[in-house]
């Protein structure tokens, strides 16, 4: 699957995309895959406040449970209340239906310390 | 890599100990066993799954782990976790039960045991019995599992542990849970090691220190790691069973 050049990344290989000021996030391709078969997601409420590198959410698959980090800090205003149901959007649609949080109350900065799509294909090919 | 063997703990202390050496600067290996015996439910398990008036009337505590996986009765069989930083393991979960498992079964090779690794997924994921089936790269002899192992990748750690079976009661254990799978079910897809657990222990050491190229220090719970746990065994992980209400309602399918 190709990394959309509108995305920025994270090495923890979550994505996070701006509209306006509000923050989608959730994970890339390449983690999913890492993670093999989610089966659940614990999602953070709405309303609380998140730092950055803060745990995010919390994913179960193939009998492991692995903390996913929020890219930026910022305020949680809607969770991807789908996965409750159907965890499996992690993994067959990460970059869309797979969405984990919005975030609003954005920090630039924070964002510039991102990867760009260039940057963290760069990244792949070093770990693949 | 540190060794430490914790012998035998109740449930709550346990799982408390696995936590607290989370901290631990260096990697550890841990090998411990259960006294009195209980089910391990993972991190997101439905408690429904579990009989809790057989528990009750058997003495049989229950505790959640911090790790994912399925329920597992703990009563005969040496227990080991794992702990090391993430980034000095691989990120696929497939890969790194791939290299703890090759670890157990370099030791388990110094007794004559030929363990092999369980090639495909889980097919039933609603199956609330660890012990039913293999995942990934779980230890299998003559395709009958028998190691149920489980893992968490929090606060930058991997934790694995794992169960290395050395009997097994199938009735008793089939009756931990509300729907109980036949005990000849478990008896055709579960087998044991019936070696004097001192040996295991030896054998798993020599396989982890021998697959990691490392030699192991052997030491003991200090007492900062021993009354951190204590507390956390106290105010987390035997309080934690009320909460299980909670818990469930967070789930809307059963894994």
């Amino acid at each position: 699957m190709k990394n959309p050049v509108n995305l920025k990344y994270t090495k923890e290989h979550e994505w996070i995309r701006i509209d306006g000021d509000i923050a989608t996030v959730g994970i890339t391709d390449y983690a999913q895959d890492q993670l093999t078969d989610v089966v659940f997601v614990e999602l953070p409420e709405e309303g609380k406040q998140i730092e950055q590198n803060g745990n995010l959410c919390v994913v179960e698959s193939v009998k492991s449970v692995s903390d996913i980090f929020s890219p930026i800090s910022g305020e949680i205003v809607e969770v991807n209340k789908a996965l409750e149901n159907s965890p499996e959007l992690v993994n067959h649609e990460p970059l869309e239906g797979g969405w984990m949080v919005k975030l609003k109350a954005i920090n630039e900065a924070e964002l510039d310390q991102l990867m760009t799509t260039e940057e963290y294909n760069k990244f792949l090919t070093g770990i693949e | 890599m540190d060794l430490i063997d914790t012998g035998f703990n109740n449930a709550y202390i346990n799982m408390a100990i696995d936590e607290v050496l989370l901290s631990s600067r260096v990697p550890v290996l841990r090998v411990y066993q259960w006294e009195p015996c209980a089910v391990s439910i993972g991190k997101y398990q439905d408690l429904d799954d579990i009989d809790l008036g057989y528990c009750d009337e058997s003495n049989i505590d229950i505790v959640r782990r911090i790790t994912g996986g399925k329920a597992v009765l703990h009563e005969k069989e040496l227990t080991y976790s794992f702990i090391i930083d993430k980034e000095m393991m691989p990120r696929s979960i497939i890969e790194s039960y791939k290299i703890i498992s090759s670890a157990i079964i370099q030791g388990l090779r110094t007794l004559g045991l030929n363990l092999e690794m369980h090639s495909s997924n889980i097919k039933n994921k609603d199956n609330p019995v660890c012990f039913q089936e293999p995942s990934f790269n779980e230890l299998t002899i003559n395709k009958k599992k028998i190691i149920g192992s489980a893992q968490a990748r929090i606060k930058g750690k991997l934790l694995q542990h794992g169960s290395i079976l050395t009997g097994i009661n199938t009735e008793k254990h089939s009756s931990c849970f509300k729907i109980k799978p036949e005990a000849e079910d478990l008896r055709k897809g579960i087998t044991y090691i019936d070696i004097p657990e001192r040996k295991l222990k030896d054998a798993i050491k020599q396989g982890f220190s021998s697959y990691f190229n490392t030699s192991l220090n052997e030491r003991s719970l200090c007492n900062s790691e021993l009354s951190e746990a204590k507390k956390l065994a106290s105010v987390k992980y035997k309080s934690e069973n009320l909460s299980y209400g909670v818990q469930s309602s967070l789930r809307t399918t059963s894994l």
